[in-house]
């Protein structure tokens, strides 16, 4: 007895713990729930009916608390602790029939401590309607998470018994996981008709939207599963809908009545005066796209019908945004318009006219009329205010009128030297330049005409298009290793990312798929095979603030790369098969085993057959070793996109040391080797770490469009298709584009060019007179050359003015003459600046050209010169005047600077200079300084030698040195002589430029 | 200059015209090159686009659809061939200015007006022969090759021989006309030119 009196006491204590519990249990804190359940039409008790009860309202949230059958006689009682909230849902389905015959009956309790609560659960008669297939949304390529709701035709709302609402989804009233109903089943009353409503949140890519539009936008969609006439179901029936059939039905009218929506606002904009035949074509494509997808949609193509409307979708929003962007540019390109308007029409009054009074009417004149020819071309000024255009049109005038008086006022800087800064010398230049192409009239005029074709031409005959949708292009011309395709979300090349920026662990340059992706793969009945692979995110091969953190170690050696693969698809797809030369290949039912390199098989002196410890992130995996492939077998793989099946590494491309102890890194991807990589079964690969779904290679059935379906399924699931078909390796892809067209006017441009080369070559040559003038009185070349230069400008100003507005003349002439020229019409102002771009290229390039071409005044060309070797006569020395004149001032400077300069050839082999002496004389006319050297050039093989002197010298009455050199030699000698000498003067001008301008 | 005295008359034949045409070409030739520049620009232009507009069409009834040259290029070759005749007016209206003296010495040796217009007219048709030439070439090789490397150069080998040729003499009537129609004006003037004028005119 005593051995068990411990026993005895622990029992006693166990029993007295207890007693809180029961008394929970049993006491008053408890609530009998007694539940009858009837048939509602009969009134008949239901038997063995299902009991669920819920702690809570309905929902993904709540916590099962009871899950039991009524009896025989439809009776169930059951015992709910008290003080909280229930909900107790009642269904029953007899298995005889296909669907389900009652619609579940609902009540929310709140359970008050003590007592009994009766209830009555009346089942109404119901069926059961299966949704196949998937909702497909023209707005979106994501899977949306839908509501199903059950609507009563007649009035229009859901149909709800008990108070709850028959709504089907996630979060809803009845979630199918606690009825444990198949996720696509939505129970229906039956015996009064219904529809299905299906609500979709889901989230728009901000480019699918519009073509600049950046973020993402939760939207709703909704639309109806229905039939004529509504759907009306007997007792226990059961049907399927394909849900794929009635989205992509919705997603027809939908698209149509955008399409419609979109050529009301065309037709809105052709009557405000917008050349609108791009947009008309663009209608007229998404029009036969979405009759293209009407006629699919009736031979029951769901998913190639629902492709063509994605299209005509991400054209249409494409179009609708420029269309409203278009109206709003018009009308506030206009106050850009003003101004520009002003500044052409002052320019050209400037130019016709001299006296001041003529200048101002006819600059009045001239703007009057641009802004006539706007207000009729230009549908922006239109659109505006009248008053608001006059005042903005007077107000530009004005200012632009200031800016001409005001801005000459300006331009004037401090004398240097006796030299003249050029901007004092802008206004003269122009004045010049106007003089000049008044006096060769006819001549400008035909400049200026072929400008004003080529910006009218430019305005109007190029085009330049943004947008967003299907981009289908050729990136190989040779097919893959099989022919398929292959399926990826590739993030936007990182093919390079700076160091700090790209983080610490490693890089995706992929976005992972999703596993439901295979499946989806898999269903469509056009797919034979489907091969997923998958891959690590890349790591950095080399030290990285300091640690080396490669993907993994096999027994101390660094792997970089795994992947993991279906063996027998890739055996097919990428004959993976054939490169192994030891042991076996992969089996698909393998596990734990892996492929390696030979030359990893030799780093860690290892056989087939045995095992190798993986360590990665933490973790040791024991993987077999059952057979070896080559090295440069596996690296001339080619995947289906004709890239290296190999996963990436990041590697250092270059480094900048920034301050000390920070560089910038400049990283690049680069596949690993195969001493890096480890190839492995996809369920192994599922175990490591950092794995993902990369890429999804399929095979088709025989016969199938190759490109039809990468284009199919880059519109439905926006991934990146790769087609590898007979003609080569095609990419399809959800991008957005740019679309240029007019490359050609590049041709008129040049013919422009050549034009302004002919006349002012013979401009340069016609006026050589002239500018021996301007260089006698100071002005040096490169100031003769703006006179020229300053020329082609004006032509170049006016031009683009007039040209910008001769090509709007062209769009309306082109809607008038119901022309269909396929352009859209550039209406933002900023086209003006292009214009003048455009134009001032043109006259400026061909201004240049002339002037590098002429020798008359380029200063660069100074040195292009050459003696007249009839004046040689023996013993008689060259006398070559040069170029330059020295002010008083500059002489000393300028006499040391010559004296340096040849001092510096003493030692020069190529070049030398020897025995140099300086002289000064003062005569009673003159004052002469001097020069002497002696000059050799040619070396050894081919000397020359000439004796020289150097003469600056300055007449009594005149305040500058002119220069001569005196040269001694033979005709080639002082040829090279006075080109070395030239040289020296060059420097010095540029050495006098930067003084000058220093100041 | 090699005129002949017939009966009083004095005759410019064709052969003198086009010899003298000739060497004012050589002598001035830069500007004809310049010149020449132009009109092969505009006439490679058009002859290009002509070209693949026949190879499009041979693409399309082999392979189905309609591949066509777009219509706006139709009108940047208007545009060029318009540029042209500017560009070709005022190289001549240069050469008149230039050739004052010479046309003035002419004159005073008993040319007549239709002698000198007959003299630039040669002139403008030696430049626009050259260049439709040169531009009829440079059109084929760039047509050959846009296509042939955008839909395949089989489609090249399937196009008749008489298309390019016909296209050859239809450029060369194009720049002949277009030359002509260019150099008009300043022919015109150099023809009407009051010798003593022309004479004192200094450049």
């Amino acid at each position: 007895m005593h051995k068990r009196r411990p026993f005895f006491l622990l029992s006693v204590l166990l029993a007295l713990s207890l007693i809180p519990s029961l008394y929970y249990v049993l006491g008053d804190e408890d609530i009998t729930v007694i539940g009858v359940v009837k048939e509602s039409r009969t009134g008949n008790p239901v038997p063995n009916a299902r009991v669920l009860v819920l702690m809570g309202p309905w929902g993904s949230y709540s916590r099962m608390v009871y899950h039991g059958r009524a009896d025989s006689n439809g009776s169930f009682t059951i015992r709910l602790q008290a003080g909280s909230d229930y909900t107790i849902c009642v269904y029953y389905d007899d298995p005889l029939t296909p669907g389900f015959d009652y619609v579940p009956s609902m009540k929310r309790i709140q359970a008050k401590p003590g007592g009994e609560l009766n209830l009555t659960f009346e089942l109404y008669d119901g069926a059961s309607l299966f949704l196949d297939g998937e909702i497909l949304l023209v707005e979106t390529t994501k899977s949306p998470k839908p509501l199903f709701s059950v609507i009563n035709p007649e009035s229009g709302e859901v149909v709800k018994y008990d108070g709850y609402a028959l709504k089907f989804g996630e979060l809803l009233e009845f979630p199918n996981k606690y009825l444990e109903l198949s996720p696509d089943l939505i129970i229906v009353p039956a015996g009064v008709p219904f529809l299905i409503k299906v609500d979709s949140k889901v989230e728009v890519k901000g480019q699918e939207r519009a073509a600049w539009y950046q973020g993402n936008k939760t939207i709703l969609l909704s639309f109806f599963i229905d039939k004529p006439g509504h759907f009306l179901l007997e007792k226990g029936e059961a049907i399927h809908v394909d849900l794929t059939k009635f989205s992509v039905r919705n997603g027809l009218s939908a698209v149509k009545e955008r399409a419609s929506e979109v050529g009301l606002i065309i037709k809105e904009r052709e009557k405000e005066g917008f050349y609108v035949a791009v947009e008309m074509q663009r209608l007229t494509r998404i029009n036969s796209l979405i009759l293209e997808a009407e006629n699919l949609f009736d031979q029951g193509a769901y998913e190639s019908s629902f492709a063509r409307l994605r299209e005509a979708y991400t054209e249409i929003m494409n179009l609708k945004d420029w269309l409203n962007r278009m109206y709003v540019e018009a009308l506030k390109s206009v106050f850009l318009l003003a101004p520009f308007l002003a500044f052409t029409a002052i320019s050209a009054s400037s130019l016709y006219f001299e006296e001041e009074k003529l200048k101002i009417c006819a600059a009045i004149a001239f703007y009057a009329f641009f802004l006539l020819a706007t207000y009729y071309l230009y549908p922006g000024s239109r659109m505006l205010d009248s008053s608001l255009f006059i005042n903005a049109s007077l107000i530009s005038f004005i200012i632009i009128s200031g800016l001409f008086v005001l801005l000459p006022k300006f331009l004037k800087g401090r004398e240097f030297r006796g030299r003249v800064p050029l901007r004092n010398i802008i206004v003269p230049i122009f004045s010049i330049a106007k003089r000049n192409l008044r006096r060769r009239k006819l001549r400008s005029v035909l400049t200026l005409i072929s400008v004003v074709i080529l910006v009218s031409s430019f305005i109007s005959l190029t085009s330049f298009t943004t947008g967003y949708g299907l981009i289908l292009s050729k990136v190989s011309e040779h097919p893959g290793p099989s022919l398929g395709i292959m399926v990826r979300t590739l993030k936007s090349p990182v093919m390079e990312a700076r160091a700090p920026v790209s983080g610490g662990k490693g890089v995706f340059w992929f976005t992972p798929l999703e596993n439901s992706s295979i499946e989806w793969l898999k269903a469509r009945p056009y797919v034979r095979l489907v091969a997923p692979k998958y891959e690590n995110t890349p790591h950095r091969q080399y030290e990285y603030r300091g640690s080396y953190n490669p993907l993994g170690y096999v027994e101390g050696h660094p792997i970089f790369g795994i992947i993991g693969i279906v063996p027998s698809a890739e055996a097919e797809i990428l004959s993976l098969n054939e490169t192994i030369v030891e042991g076996r290949y992969l089996r698909d039912e393998d596990e734990n085993s892996v492929l390696i390199s030979e030359k990893l098989k030799e780093k860690l002196n290892l056989t087939v057959g045995e095992n190798l410890t993986l360590q990665i992130s933490g973790k040791r995996l024991t993987l077999e070793v059952v057979g070896v492939f080559d090295d440069r077998g596996f690296e001339n793989l080619r995947d289906l996109d004709g890239g290296s099946p190999l996963p990436m590494k990041i590697v250092e491309v270059r480094r900048t040391p920034v301050e000390e102890g920070f560089d910038i890194i400049t990283e690049g991807l680069t596949p690993c080797s195969t001493s890096e990589t480890l190839v492995t079964p996809w369920k192994t690969a599922s175990k490591i770490p950092e794995m993902h779904l990369s890429r999804i290679d399929v095979l088709l059935e025989e016969g199938e469009d190759l490109k039809e379906h990468a284009r199919i399924i880059a519109l439905n699931k926006g991934f990146r298709v790769w087609a590898s078909t007979e003609e080569g390796v095609y990419l399809a892809r959800l991008a957005s584009y740019f679309e240029g067209k007019g490359l050609p006017v590049a041709i008129p441009w040049l013919i422009v060019v050549l034009n302004v080369v002919i006349t002012m070559l013979n401009s340069l040559y016609e006026r050589r007179r002239e500018i021996l003038i301007y260089s006698s009185i100071g002005i040096n070349p490169s100031q003769i050359a703006s006179v020229f230069l300053a020329e082609a400008g004006v032509i170049g100003i006016i031009g683009g003015g007039i040209g910008y507005l001769l090509g709007f003349g062209w769009y309306r002439a082109f809607s008038l003459m119901a022309a269909s020229i396929q352009v859209r019409q550039k209406i933002s102002a900023l086209w003006t600046l292009a214009a003048m771009a455009v134009s001032l290229a043109a006259v400026l390039v061909g201004g240049l050209t002339a002037l590098k071409g002429s020798v008359i005044i380029t200063p660069s060309l100074k040195r292009r010169w050459k003696i007249d070797t009839r004046a040689y006569k023996i013993a008689e020395p060259f006398k070559l005047t040069l170029p330059i004149w020295i002010a008083e001032e500059e002489l000393e400077e300028f006499m040391e600077f010559v004296l340096e300069a040849l001092r510096s050839k003493m030692d020069d082999y190529e070049e030398h200079t020897y025995v140099i002496r300086e002289g000064r004389e003062e005569r009673e006319d003159a004052s002469i300084r001097t020069i002497e050297f002696f000059y050799a050039s040619g070396g050894q093989m081919s000397p020359i030698h000439t004796r020289n002197k150097f003469i600056l010298r300055k007449e009594r009455k005149k305040n500058v040195y002119e220069v001569i050199l005196v040269s001694d030699g033979l005709p080639e000698a002082a040829q090279k002589t006075g080109s070395f000498v030239r040289r020296i003067l060059l420097e010095w001008n540029v050495k006098r430029g930067k003084l000058g301008g220093s100041r | 200059m090699n005129s002949k005295e017939e009966r009083g008359r004095i005759t410019f034949s064709l052969a003198d015209a086009l010899r003298l045409g000739y060497d004012n070409v050589k002598r001035r030739f830069n500007r004809a090159v310049l010149s020449i520049a132009a009109i092969t620009l505009g006439i490679a232009f058009f002859s290009t686009l002509s070209l693949m507009d026949n190879f499009f069409q041979l693409y399309s009834q082999a392979e189905g659809g309609s591949l066509r040259v777009e219509s706006y290029q139709y009108g940047l070759v208007l545009v060029s061939l318009a540029v042209c005749i500017v560009s070709i007016t005022n190289s001549m209206l240069i050469a008149v200015y230039e050739r004052y003296r010479e046309i003035g010495t002419m004159k005073c040796l008993g040319a007549l007006d239709q002698h000198v217009l007959k003299l630039f007219l040669v002139e403008s048709v030696i430049l626009a022969f050259l260049g439709g030439i040169l531009g009829f070439g440079i059109g084929l090789v760039a047509s050959i090759l846009a296509c042939g490397f955008s839909i395949g150069f089989y489609v090249v080998f399937e196009l008749s021989p008489a298309v390019p040729l016909v296209l050859l003499g239809k450029v060369v009537l194009l720049s002949i006309f277009l030359s002509t129609v260019a150099t008009m004006y300043p022919a015109y003037k150099a023809a009407k030119l009051d010798p003593v004028e022309a004479l004192r005119y200094e450049i």
